[in-house]
């Protein structure tokens, strides 16, 4: 196509130099020689005879093959100044990226540090707390075995005192001031008045007084009656007496078993 | 003048030698040759970067991944040793409570046993003063043959009287003489009985002391028991 074009060119040459001879400069004449009509021979297109030397390439020809050539570099140069462009926006994204990347490992890092120092506290922490737990528990069983302890002390203390007011009363129903305590201060009078009333109707017999003897032996007898009454009264209050004190005895039983659960439960929380 | 001569065509060739136009094409090509590889070039490292980056990219969103697990992590287990610090900051108060109440229980309980031992020892002072005064006791028996004897005595003197009255002086006299005798023997037994009865009576001074001294130590029980 290049060569058809270069062919085309040359014509169009050929054309653009008629116009020197359609239109020619006009011609100066001498007045003095007639003019005479010549017949002009027809004018035939030269064909121009093979240029001696290298071969030529038509000039437009060369500029069309230029601008193609410069049109083709300058598309592959676009697309390379683009691609430059992005390759350039790519590796500053890239470098952001490493950056932002190298960044994050850092934290990362730091963290994972940080981590795995909080981690290794946990455990230590966790580790210090089930101890604690466990000395908690130990603690509190400790303290649950002397409250049962105690529990059981003031039980058996107050079990202890009531028995000990048990005897206590039991004991004072012998006592001065008591019942039988009285009875039997009655009943020595009753003794001594009856030794005097009957020494009193002896002497009076003795003397022949008999009216007289018989009146201090009835005295006596009255004095016996006192006796024997006030000795009732004694027994009565010695059943009360031996009642309780079998109470008390069972109640002593009692608490020697109670007392031996006691000292079972406090000897552990004493040692 | 124009007639007979014969217009030829110029004979100097127009354009651009082929030689010329080779070199530029070449050259041109070599330019063009030159940009392609350049922008090849440009376009592989360009697929390279981007392939870097994608990778770059994806190991950074990998990376933020595990950093916010990790975070999460790390925020999870700050929370955790917040809970177990706190945990031992109880127990720490727990611990302390506890030895605290220990010690006072313990206090507690030694002041309890000391009570319950000089309480059974009291009582059993008690009962054994109460025994001495029960029937088959040294004063039941002294106190019984004392009044043994005077009952004896007693009827003696009616026998005496009765004996008396009747005029038998003689058998009178017999019946008080025994009369008297039985006297005698219900003083000493009066006398040993009353012996007893001392004995009985400084048991009980000493009870009743032991018992005072109890009751001022209840006292110090109610204090160091917190009751």
């Amino acid at each position: 196509m290049a060569l058809a074009a270069g062919a085309r060119d040359v014509e169009n040459q050929m054309d653009e130099s008629r116009p020197d001879h359609a239109d020619p400069a006009p011609i100066e004449t001498d007045a003095s020689i007639e003019t005479q009509a010549v017949d002009l021979p027809p004018v035939t297109r030269a064909t121009p005879p093979a240029a001696p030397g290298p071969r030529r390439l038509g000039g437009r020809a060369a500029i069309l093959l230029a601008v193609l050539g410069v049109l083709a570099i300058g598309g592959v140069g676009t697309l390379g100044y683009s691609l430059t462009q992005d390759l350039t926006a790519t590796r500053a994204t890239l470098a952001s990226t490493e950056t932002d990347l190298g960044a994050t490992k850092t934290t990362l890092g730091d963290t994972s540090a940080s981590l795995d120092q909080t981690t290794a506290t946990l455990t230590a922490a966790a580790s210090q707390r089930t101890d604690l737990d466990e000395e908690v528990r130990t603690l509190s069983a400790q303290v649950a075995d002397q409250s049962a302890c105690l529990v059981l002390q003031r039980s058996a203390l107050a079990e202890l005192s009531r028995i000990e007011d048990l005897q206590t009363d039991n004991f004072n129903r012998t006592t001065e001031g008591s019942t039988w305590a009285k009875a039997d201060l009655a009943r020595g009078k009753a003794v001594s008045a009856a030794l005097d009333d009957y020494y009193q109707a002896y002497r009076k017999a003795f003397e022949g007084a008999l009216s007289a003897a018989r009146t201090w032996a009835a005295k006596g007898k009255d004095a016996e009656a006192t006796i024997d009454s006030q000795a009732k009264k004694q027994a009565a209050e010695m059943v009360i007496v031996d009642a309780s004190a079998k109470e008390i005895e069972a109640a002593i039983n009692a608490l020697e078993v109670a007392l031996a659960t006691t000292e079972t439960a406090c000897e552990k929380v004493s040692k | 003048m124009r007639k007979g001569v014969e217009v030829t065509a110029e004979t100097s060739r127009a354009g651009i030698s082929l030689r010329f136009a080779a070199i530029g094409a070449v050259i041109l090509l070599l330019v063009f040759g030159g940009v392609g590889a350049w922008a090849l070039s440009t376009n592989a490292d360009l697929d390279h970067t981007r392939q870097s980056l994608a990778t770059t990219s994806s190991d950074l969103a990998a990376t933020k991944t595990s950093l916010a697990d990790t975070q999460t992590k790390l925020q999870s287990t700050k929370a955790n040793v917040s809970a177990e610090q706190s945990r031992i900051t109880d127990d720490t108060s727990r611990i302390t409570n506890l030895e605290t109440q220990i010690d006072r229980k313990a206090a507690c309980i030694a002041v309890q046993t000391a009570n319950l031992t000089e309480l059974r020892r009291i009582l059993a002072l008690e009962r054994a003063n109460f025994a001495r005064s029960t029937s088959g006791s040294a004063w039941a028996k002294e106190n019984a043959a004392a009044y043994k004897a005077i009952g004896l005595a007693i009827d003696y003197l009616y026998k005496a009287y009765t004996s008396a009255a009747a005029g038998s002086y003689g058998t009178a006299n017999v019946w008080l003489s025994r009369s008297n005798a039985q006297v005698s023997i219900s003083n000493k037994q009066v006398k040993l009985a009353n012996a007893e009865i001392k004995k009985i009576n400084a048991a009980s001074d000493a009870i009743n002391k032991a018992n005072d001294a109890f009751a001022e130590t209840l006292d110090k029980t109610a204090s160091t028991c917190g009751s």
